[in-house]
């Protein structure tokens, strides 16, 4: 057997060896480049101008800052990632300075007045406090306007122009009124979690997480229909269509593969055929049910403290997408939660073992490296070792002198095993 | 005190020679007399200064660029470029305190930083297979890799690491500099580099290796 030369420094000096030279052609272009720059004038220097220019927008800044009057404090805005563009519409001594755009970092409560304006950018999030401690959570691509604030009766107003928030409202007493408008529908409560998403100009989609909200569908041909929306339930709002509530999807909280016990996955892959999988839902009484396409698996009914369990058999091995929905008692069903399950009751292929490529090794450690199947975990005498994704997996191990066995096992994602003997033999 | 004495001595003599080597050092990294005149007449936009800057430097400046942009000639013609229109920019303001080569050298890593940075380049990934070559069951062993074969491995395995570790490694084992001459070009310390030099070399090994934990 050979061993690659390993002198770092002298694999270096190969390059040192090669006959690099520039094009002639390069060196007479070059040439001219260079006569040709030295005939133009001296570039003027930019960056000074921006300098200068900086500058003088950062005192203007500061002086439209120090004149700004200070407006009541409506509600503040804390940016937990990434950066929030809040558009502010404040009186001002200079009419030129109306109005302005401020980007506000992950930092201290940046405080907000009316009529002020959020926007997070993609990969943002942020949450509205208010004064009566309600608090409006704001993913990325959210745009809200901060509309209308009525301290002595208490009511609040955002309009939202697109994206997803999540309003956490606690009871109001007496004529306190908390109200999210989009394009579409005004979603109002008087205490209460839910989340409002844009789906699009005409469209709206809310859900309510604890209590009830009123979502009202802003269109005149349908004379401004409105429905309540109980607690585990969730509506879209479109306009031109009619209201129609449904159960929120169910969580599936875990599964249970012959007794034991694995974590939801969007895809699970298992060597067994039974599956029990348990859920949650907050949408009440009603029914559980697990499809697949349009087929109905089990139909079970949600238990008192709204937990369910549903039963699947696979019946031959392959990828089944399994969909699991709620059922409220008139039939409406909830959206699907779905997974993959793959019964594969197939072991990797053989292992491939690309290095050493000689059971005769020389020196005392050895590097062993190979490929098995995409996904699959290896180890060498039942030591894990690093696989990429690809499968192509490599280790460094340690030979006493004379032979040494040695047994790899690759073992997939369903817990199929194959293993490879053989002995190395230390020179 | 007596057996204090001779120590403090020893202790100021090296001192002494210390600084006189690095002064006497310093001296002789210092533009000669040649260079500064080519300086003040690329400053002063004669057109023969240019030829003569292009003549001398170019080659080595290019194979310097060469072999960090993986050996892509339109890259390295492209930065070589750069380098010789920023040192003509900037010719005015060459005080001759390094030596000429030194002071291109700078300006050209900066150049390849700025190339890898500002164009959002990263080094092309690199599967394990272009590694180490698949081996058959009808072969039975690896054989010596050629050299044309090895240098294109390392070639590759160099735009793997930051690029102020293959500005080291290049300057150091293919340009042949001190580590001296080095600092000049990297604007860090003597020490910091022979450091950089240890880390670079251990990750060009993991590299060539395949897998970080070899």
């Amino acid at each position: 057997m050979t061993c690659e030369p390993t002198d770092i420094e002298e694999m270096l000096r190969t390059l040192a060896r090669e006959d690099v030279r520039p094009r002639p052609a390069f060196i007479v272009q070059l040439t001219e480049r260079l006569i040709a720059a030295m005939a133009e004038r001296p570039r003027l220097l930019g960056w000074h101008l921006a300098l200068a220019g900086a500058v003088t927008l950062l005192l203007l800044a500061v002086i439209g800052w120090v004149l700004t009057p200070r407006v009541p404090q409506w509600a503040t805005l804390i940016v937990e990632n990434g950066v929030a563009q809040v558009s502010w519409q404040r009186p001002l001594y200079f009419r030129w300075s109306r109005s302005g755009v401020t980007s506000v970092p992950v930092g201290p409560p940046f405080p907000l007045a009316q009529g002020d304006r959020v926007a997070l950018p993609e990969e943002s999030a942020g949450v509205v406090v208010f004064q009566d401690g309600s608090r409006l959570r704001l993913s990325g691509e959210t745009v809200i306007v901060l509309e209308e604030v009525d301290m002595p009766g208490l009511a609040i107003r955002v309009r939202a122009e697109a994206g997803e928030i999540t309003a956490d409202v606690p009871p109001l007493p007496g004529r306190l009124a908390f109200e999210v408008k989009t394009p579409a529908a005004t979603v109002g409560v008087r205490g209460t979690v839910f989340r409002a998403r844009i789906v699009a100009a005409d469209h709206l989609y809310s859900a309510t997480d604890e209590g009830a909200t009123r979502v009202t569908l802003l269109d005149p041909a349908q004379g401004y229909p409105s429905v309540e929306v109980p607690t585990g339930y969730e509506v879209d709002a479109v306009i031109g269509q009619p209201l129609k509530v449904r159960p929120q999807s169910p969580l599936v909280d875990h599964l249970a593969l012959n007794g034991t016990t694995v974590e939801a996955e969007s895809v699970l892959a298992s060597n067994r055929p039974a599956l029990t999988i348990f859920g949650k839902t907050n949408a009440g009484p009603g029914y559980a049910v697990l499809l697949s396409g349009d087929t109905l698996l089990d139909r079970v009914p949600i238990a008192p403290e709204e937990e369910f369990r549903l039963r699947f058999h696979a019946p031959a091995e392959g990828e089944y997408t399994l969909c699991i929905a709620v059922e409220a008692p008139d039939g409406t069903r909830s959206p699907c939660t779905s997974f993959l399950y793959r019964y594969d009751t197939t072991p990797p292929p053989v292992i491939r073992l690309l290095e050493p490529t000689a059971p005769e090794v020389c020196g005392e450690t050895v590097t062993l490296r190979g490929e098995t199947e995409p996904g699959a975990t290896v180890r060498l005498n039942g030591e894990p070792i690093p696989v990429d994704p690809t499968g192509a997996f490599a280790t460094r191990w340690t030979l006493q002198p004379g032979e040494n066995p040695m047994i790899l096992e690759a073992c997939d994602r369903a817990g199929n095993c194959t293993r490879l003997e053989f002995v190395l033999t230390r020179q | 005190m007596i057996a204090v004495f001779p120590t403090r001595v020893f202790r100021f003599w090296r001192g002494i020679l210390a600084f006189a080597s690095d002064i006497l050092y310093r001296e002789s990294q210092r533009a000669t007399p040649a260079e500064q005149d080519l300086m003040r007449r690329l400053a002063q936009r004669d057109p023969d200064a240019a030829a003569e800057l292009v003549r001398q430097y170019a080659e080595m400046v290019y194979r310097f660029v060469y072999h960090q942009v993986g050996g892509i000639v339109e890259d390295a013609e492209d930065l070589t470029q750069e380098t010789f229109l920023a040192a003509l920019q900037s010719a005015h303001r060459f005080r001759g305190d390094s030596r000429l080569r030194t002071w291109l050298f700078r300006i050209a890593a900066h150049k390849i930083a700025d190339h890898w940075r500002s164009r959002r380049r990263r080094p092309p990934e690199l599967p394990l297979e272009d590694w180490h070559p698949t081996v058959g069951e009808d072969t039975p062993s690896l054989p010596f890799l050629e050299e044309t074969e090895l240098r294109d491995r390392v070639r590759a395995a160099l735009l793997t690491l930051p690029p102020h570790y293959r500005t080291a490694l290049v300057l150091r084992y293919v340009e042949d500099m001190p580590v001296a001459e080095m600092a000049r070009v990297m604007h860090r310390s003597p020490k910091s580099v022979e450091s950089i030099l240890i880390r670079a070399k251990q990750m060009l090994r993991q590299t060539l290796r395949g897998t970080d934990d070899l």
